[in-house]
């Protein structure tokens, strides 16, 4: 039903072809995609316009250094892009950009998004320094098998939206045998098959069918998230429980800097006034004769939980990033996992579909009534 | 200056002096930071209560009053005023209702006061930090919109319109006078609907305070009570469009009703059987002469069908028992010797004169039969007529004429109206009122009214009724030279913390939120938000506050109430 295109390169090289000549014939006017920086400065997310800039493009790369659907929103807040851009970009960053165009952080006017069936990343730690080629060669090995690679961020095991959603083309990688010859490139769209017309990328096809290890994969990953919630300590139930997992938060909010969802421009917990002021502290003092100072730091959690949850994509950023080893990403993909699934809700899945938030029926949610 | 806070504990006659202990209250709030009195009094809001109030405040110096009594709703403004007179800003007040929140409802005297106790010293607590706020006034615009130029539009066009106040009245056809004008006698009076509909046409155009925009249609309305601005929509001739600008204070919407087409008429075999009429249709027959006039036919027999379509509306629509009734009495007189079935479900006949007026058409040979179900087909002889009478038992009649009593239905443009006035729609789209039975003539909305069948189907006198109390609204609260003061306890955005996201734009009740793309931050308009505080807690960014519920307001109360 689909059309199918194939590129003659296999991963990173394949994609750069399909890139490259989307440049080269002015089919979009500049991409975005992962690239190594110049002297070896890492991995980081770069909009290019030269085609020969693209040699150092590694879009399928399994790291995520920046989560791209906040970089495509800082890119498009204020305006959108005039004409066309390609971005590559994970299912969990495709769908982090749609809930930021529901909040009117981001617009997707003239945008290409291409996204492979991802296999996970692994954690943001090793994007530097070490060239992880042992460990990507055995990735790659695992996703042709349809099997999940070894070391990947927590949450990755767990999750079971490795297929792009509404995407203009997916790279088709999850369980096949030729992924070290050919880039198997489904387009999703009309837009999509008119781009790949002029390419000179050969005819498109219909899709075949699927590879047994896509099944295979798919099981693995729903036994993956049912793994994860077990393993998890953390029920979200009471309130010593908060306190005994956020407790060693250090408040550096960088999970917050990160999280695609977190958008505010500045953050209630930063303003000091508010939420660490007297009326904070004094309180606690009266009632129990000791507190935190500065107070707040199990309440940050809470509130962004209350906050962005329900659009939680469960990218793991935020994990990566706390240097006191708290699982809160794993925590954050349980319960947000239980607040979307209240309200039907999957952050991501379709740009019309409004935020719960939005959407008040009077006459709902008795179970929670008591 | 320090605070000087004023405790008050009302009795409120044996109400919540004989379930609370009103000394341990007073004794275990007096020891609280800036409280410099505690003190009891039989019935706060009595005269000798407000002044003994007024003593305290003035002898004690007090700064800040909290009184625990009934419900803000019935007392708030009382204490507020007493405030005012006494010198201290309204706002630094809180009343805790121990009324109907305590000593009616916890019925454990020990209990009763616990809580007491904790819902004072919250309210204590809070208090001290209240910030003063003050009231401003706006000059009303004492203007009026009718949108609508039936009956009932008029009449409250007629009420309103004076040297002082300009009305405005919009109609969406070429004529004024609405569906009363087709009329011919009318229940129960049988004076002629048209002539009373003409003679008020009459008066309206010769109103030099009303302003009547013929085939037009009201397009935008924003603003307030006391300051709505509104644009008509006119149609020209050569098919362009015209757009006025006017400024009112208030508006009337007496949109009327239509009646019910389609399938459920056409399935009685309106349309394809001759002979089957619909009740509109029979009252220009009986206006034009056509029935009973010279050269005009008879018919020897008719049944008349009600509550068509009553199953598909979901309602009874109230006027048509009557009008068959009075149709019938019309043709009786007309064709002297026919026979005359009402085939009916339920008969609705309330008030004083429509049972009286009902006999008086049996009397005159109306046949009133009870049915369950009805259908109508063609045959050689004329229509017949098969329905059931119950108990298993049915019924057939031959007839010349059928007459269908369709249901009432919203006219066309309602959702619309609904969606720029911002008024809520009923389940069977009329427009729908802010009480069914304390306010029938108010929208949700301050300062919109409706009149006649806008909001359901109803009789001419009962749109009459309902126009003369919109008009008495707007006349007793929109007085030229007046100001009006706009509730001061509203939200308002802090820009800097402001991301632009419009979701507080989604959930605002009262479109009273804006959003500027140059400087992408919403904008609350404070005259039009009613402080329901649906912004401030949908704002990610805390960016948004609500006067007088600020997030510290809050907090202390509660930790003092949960402490």
């Amino acid at each position: 039903m689909t059309a199918t295109i194939t590129i003659d390169k296999p991963l990173d090289e394949g994609v750069r072809t399909l890139l490259r000549s989307m440049l080269e014939k002015g089919t979009v006017r500049a991409v975005l995609t992962l690239r190594r920086l110049e002297d070896g400065g890492g991995v980081a997310h770069c909009l290019v316009t030269d085609p020969a800039a693209l040699a150092e493009a590694v879009p399928l790369l399994p790291v995520m250094p920046s989560q791209g659907g906040q970089v495509l929103s800082h890119l498009t807040q204020e305006e959108p892009f005039k004409e066309p851009v390609a971005a590559v970009v994970r299912p969990c960053e495709a769908r982090a950009f749609v809930e930021l165009m529901k909040r009117n952080q981001a617009f997707g006017d003239n945008l290409v998004l291409i996204s492979p069936e991802c296999p996970g990343v692994f954690p943001v730690q090793r994007v530097s320094g070490d060239p992880m080629d042992d460990d990507i060669d055995a990735y790659w090995r695992s996703t042709s098998e349809g099997k999940g690679a070894d070391g990947l961020r927590p949450v990755c095991t767990g999750c079971e939206l490795f297929e792009p959603i509404g995407v203009d083309m997916t790279l088709r990688l999850v369980g096949r045998s030729d992924l070290d010859k050919v880039l198997t490139v489904r387009l999703d769209t009309q837009r999509a098959e008119d781009m790949v017309k002029d390419l000179g990328l050969g005819k498109a096809k219909e899709d075949g069918k699927d590879p047994k290890g896509l099944e295979a994969l798919r099981s693995a990953r729903a036994k993956g998230r049912a793994d994860l919630r077990a393993e998890l300590d953390f029920t979200g139930e009471d309130m010593a429980e908060f306190s005994r997992t956020f407790g060693k938060c250090i408040s550096c909010h960088a999970c917050s800097k990160v999280c695609p969802i977190c958008y505010c421009q500045m953050c209630y917990f930063e303003a000091r006034a508010a939420a660490a002021g007297p009326a904070w502290w004094r309180n606690d003092l009266k009632r129990k004769g000791a507190t935190r100072a500065p107070p707040g730091t199990v309440f940050f959690h809470v509130g962004r939980l209350l906050h962005m949850s329900i659009s939680c994509v469960a990218c793991g950023m935020c994990e990566d990033v706390c240097p006191v080893d708290i699982p809160v990403a794993r925590i954050f993909k349980k319960v947000g996992e239980a607040a979307q699934e209240v309200f039907e809700y999957v952050p991501g899945r379709d740009p019309k579909e409004e935020i719960p938030i939005k959407t008040f029926v009077e006459d709902e949610l008795h179970e929670v009534e008591r | 200056m320090a605070r000087r806070i004023g405790f008050f504990i009302c009795e409120c006659g044996p109400n919540i002096g004989e379930n609370v202990d009103i000394d341990a209250v007073l004794n275990a709030v007096e020891d609280m930071d800036d409280v410099v009195l505690a003190a009891r009094f039989g019935l706060m809001c009595s005269g000798p209560g407000k002044d003994f109030l007024k003593a305290n405040i003035k002898t004690e110096k007090l700064t800040h009053l909290v009184v625990a009594a009934c419900s803000p709703k019935q007392h708030e403004l009382t204490f507020m005023e007493v405030c005012e007179d006494s010198g201290i800003n309204p706002f630094l007040f809180q009343l805790t209702n121990i009324r109907e929140q305590v000593a009616w409802v916890t019925k454990d005297k020990e209990e009763a006061t616990e809580k007491t106790i904790r819902l004072a010293k919250a309210a204590i607590r809070r208090v001290r930090y209240h910030d003063p706020l003050s009231k401003t006034a706006l000059a009303v615009n004492a203007d009026v919109l009718v949108i609508g130029g039936g009956v009932a539009g008029m009449a409250a066009a007629l009420r309103l319109a004076s040297p002082e106040r300009r009305v405005h009245l919009v109609e969406r056809s070429s004529s004024l006078g609405g569906r009363v004008v087709a009329q011919g006698p009318i229940y129960p009076t049988m004076a002629s609907g048209g002539e009373m509909a003409t003679a008020m046409v009459d008066l309206v155009e010769g109103n030099d305070w009303i302003v009547v925009h013929r085939y037009s249609e009201v397009s935008v309305v924003v603003g307030f009570f006391g300051n709505f601005e509104v644009v008509v929509t006119g149609e020209l001739e050569d098919g362009g469009t015209l757009e006025t600008k006017v400024n009112v204070g208030a508006g009337v919407v007496a949109t009327g009703a239509e009646v019910l087409e389609g399938k459920p008429l056409e399935d009685l075999g309106h349309g394809s059987i001759d002979g089957v009429v619909s009740s509109a249709e029979l009252e220009a027959m009986l206006a034009d002469g056509s029935i009973g006039g010279k050269g005009g036919k008879a018919p020897k027999s008719v049944a008349f069908v009600q509550c068509v379509g009553r199953d598909e509306v979901g309602y009874c629509s109230e006027i048509c028992c009557m009008n068959s009734a009075k149709q019938a009495r019309l043709l009786l007189e007309a064709a002297k010797g026919a026979k005359v079935h009402i085939l009916y479900r339920d008969l609705c006949v309330p008030g004083r004169d429509q049972q009286a007026f009902l006999e008086g058409a049996v009397k005159a040979g109306a046949n009133l039969v009870r049915t369950t179900s009805v259908e109508v087909g063609g045959s050689k002889g004329g229509i017949t007529v098969s329905h059931s009478l119950g108990d298993g038992k049915a019924e057939k009649l031959m007839v010349d004429m059928v007459v269908l009593s369709p249901a009432m239905v919203p006219p066309t443009g309602t959702e619309g109206m609904a969606e720029m006035l911002n008024v809520e729609l009923d389940p069977s789209g009329f427009l729908l009122e802010a009480h069914a039975k304390l306010e029938p003539m108010a929208a949700g909305i301050d300062g919109i009214y409706l009149a006649g069948s806008a909001s359901g189907p109803r009789s001419v006198s009962d749109s009459i009724v309902q126009a003369e109390a919109c008009a008495g609204r707007v006349l007793s609260s929109l007085i030229p030279g007046r100001t009006i003061e706009p509730e001061i306890r509203v939200s308002h955005i802090l820009e800097t913390l402001c991301t632009g996201c419009q979701t507080c734009l989604e959930v605002c009740c009262y479109g009273a939120i804006v959003y500027d793309p140059m400087k992408n931050v919403s904008h609350i308009n404070a005259a039009i938000c009613r402080g329901c505080g649906n912004c401030v807690a949908a704002c990610p960014s805390n960016a948004i506050s609500l006067y007088h519920f600020t997030y510290k307001q809050l907090y202390q109360e509660i930790v003092e109430a949960i402490r």
